[in-house]
């Protein structure tokens, strides 16, 4: 069985662990470093019990705490290939391992979805331990039929949902920064994120995560009702077949499996 | 695997793109104005190449200078537009041409920019002097026109086109960084690079700096464009009222009233007016193209700054 927990979702910051009952990886360390100790204790783990941090993309709220964290401990670090060399130096006396393709960290078998995004290189992750599998996708601006394949065959999904449209066209962010946001390389829309659940709610998921709100452009109820939407369309009870949880930028404690 | 971009603009290409055109219209320009006025004038060109004839010494000379100083000042304006176009960006929206202008920014502005320039001109003859010492050609900033094709030419027509591509599109690229004190260095070095002229450097930093500042927090590119024009038409009256003797004589006095106002008016600015700049959340690498081109065109400018100040 694999376990998800996101501890710190949102712009501001992105850390997931997730865990099996001999592994534990995590997923992104975009968070302060001091905040994410923290939660990491409360779930009584300690900086040694990390097997793994595997990076998504080089943008600061996904590898924000990498230096910090590998200053004081020489954690594994799994990065997209592209963006290798930039991580390098940003870590401390850790092994970088380049991701290009499938590959293995104890008893998790990982898969990788590209994503389309502004950075050099984003990817997604697919974890199995041969029975459940758990994806995790964030940061990638459109719903294609190889991201509804990549979803399909997992229980559980954490993914993005990062702005309301009419919230975004409103607020007060540039133009550049719209332009950014709601550009195919940018995020995906709540309703970017209800079209991609419409297509897979009906196989095998049990647990929807979304994650990576914006602060200023969403908000947890518009994001959650939008997504409860496509379930109620497909005569799905929420809290019985499936499960909704919109992951909060500073506090979860919240574990998923 | 190359894959398309967002619209965002680029430091590097939209830079590449204003070098690339102010040299390419600069270069084409000045053969066309030596071709035409040996026409004119009924000489060959090889025997005005071959005998050193000064140009400035052709009939027509005046009105074709004119002309080609309208034409490159509207080529260095046009770069915007054509970088928006090339990335299919709304130039209104991208520039915020179509955001007025608040009142409160453009007073502190107008007020700090006056300041700069009793600041700078003494400054600017000291460095001047320098130069000189150093054994280097005094470098000049004589334009010799007319007065009001001066105020058009060298006043109006830049006022609006350098703010166009240097705080509408190339400073738009470095707005969301987080360093906010590294973009304005940014803007105002890339601004003083380009101008190629070792008399002005200092000033054109700290003003590009500054008018990106009040650009990045008005978040209308108007702000700039009034005190870029306030900045010009105040340094063309200076030396057509001779207010250079009166610098001369009251030199440090000047500057340091300069110094302390213009600090003052950006104390002032910075905690009395609201401000709009919004860092991002995600900060991008930028791709190796684009370094590429922010590094040649970096070192075409710079080469060009050093010939300038060796020729004078
Ligand atoms: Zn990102
Ligand atoms: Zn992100």
């Amino acid at each position: 069985m694999i376990k998800i927990t996101p501890l710190f979702s949102g712009s501001k910051g992105n850390c997931t662990l997730i865990q099996t009952d001999k592994t534990n990886v995590l997923l992104d360390i975009g968070f302060a470093f001091k905040q994410t100790m923290s939660e990491l204790t409360y779930l009584g783990l300690t900086q040694k019990d990390i097997d793994a941090i595997i990076i998504t993309h080089e943008h600061t709220d996904h590898i924000g705490a990498l230096p910090m964290w590998t200053k004081g401990c020489p954690t594994a670090v799994y990065s997209p290939k592209n963006i290798s060399d930039y991580i390098c130096q940003r870590t401390y006396c850790s092994d970088i391992t380049e991701v290009d393709g499938d590959f293995v960290i104890g008893d998790l078998a990982i898969q990788t979805y590209t994503c389309f995004h502004d950075a050099q290189e984003c990817l997604g992750y697919r974890f199995s331990d041969g029975h459940t599998n758990v994806a995790c996708v964030t940061d990638t601006g459109t719903v294609e039929d190889k991201l509804i394949e990549f979803l399909l065959p997992c229980q559980t999904i954490l993914i993005e949902s990062n702005h309301d449209l009419n919230m975004l066209k409103n607020g007060p962010y540039r133009y550049s920064l719209k332009q950014r946001i709601l550009s195919d390389y940018g995020h995906l829309s709540n309703e970017q994120t209800a079209e991609l659940l419409d297509k897979i709610v009906d196989g095998k998921l049990k647990n929807i995560i979304l994650a990576h709100l914006s602060e200023q452009n969403n908000s947890k109820e518009i994001a959650f009702s939008t997504a409860l939407k496509v379930l109620n369309k497909h005569g799905i009870t929420e809290g019985k077949d499936v499960n909704i949880y919109v992951a909060d930028q500073y506090k979860n404690r919240r574990t998923v499996c | 695997m190359l894959r398309p971009r967002y619209n965002k603009n680029d430091l590097g290409f939209s830079l590449a793109l204003v070098v690339l055109i102010y040299l390419f219209v600069a270069l084409i320009g000045s053969t066309v104005l030596q071709l035409v006025l040996c026409k004119v004038n009924g000489i060959s060109f090889k025997d005005f190449a071959a005998n050193n004839i000064d140009i400035k010494t052709l009939r027509g000379y005046d009105i074709g200078n004119i002309v080609l100083m309208a034409v490159s000042g509207i080529s260095i304006g046009a770069s915007a537009f054509i970088y928006a176009a090339i990335t299919k960006t709304n130039v209104v929206k991208a520039t915020t041409m179509g955001v007025k202008p608040p009142i409160a920014h453009i007073g502190w502005g107008v007020l700090a920019t006056l300041f700069l320039i009793t600041m700078m001109v003494p400054l600017n003859n000291w460095i001047m002097e320098c130069i000189e010492k150093l054994g280097f050609k005094k470098p000049s900033v004589d334009i010799d026109m007319d007065i009001v094709s001066m105020i058009i030419i060298a006043c109006v027509l830049p006022a609006f086109t350098e703010e166009m591509i240097f705080r509408g599109t190339i400073a738009q690229s470095v707005v969301g960084n987080k360093n906010k004190l590294a973009s304005l260095a940014t803007v105002g070095a890339l601004f003083a690079l380009f101008h190629m002229n070792p008399a002005q450097t200092v000033h054109q930093f700290v003003l590009g700096a500054f008018m990106a500042l009040v650009v990045f927090r008005s978040g209308s590119i108007w702000t700039s464009v009034i005190i870029h024009l306030v900045n010009n038409l105040t340094a063309v009256i200076l030396s057509a009222v001779g207010g250079d003797a009166f610098f001369e004589a009251n030199a440090i006095w000047l500057f340091f009233v300069g110094l302390v106002g213009f600090a003052g008016c950006v104390v002032g600015y910075l905690f009395t007016t609201k401000s709009k700049w919004i860092v991002d959340e995600e900060q991008t690498v930028g791709t190796t193209a684009s370094k590429v081109c922010l590094g040649v065109s970096i070192g075409i400018c710079a080469i060009l700054w050093v010939v300038s100040l060796l020729v004078g």
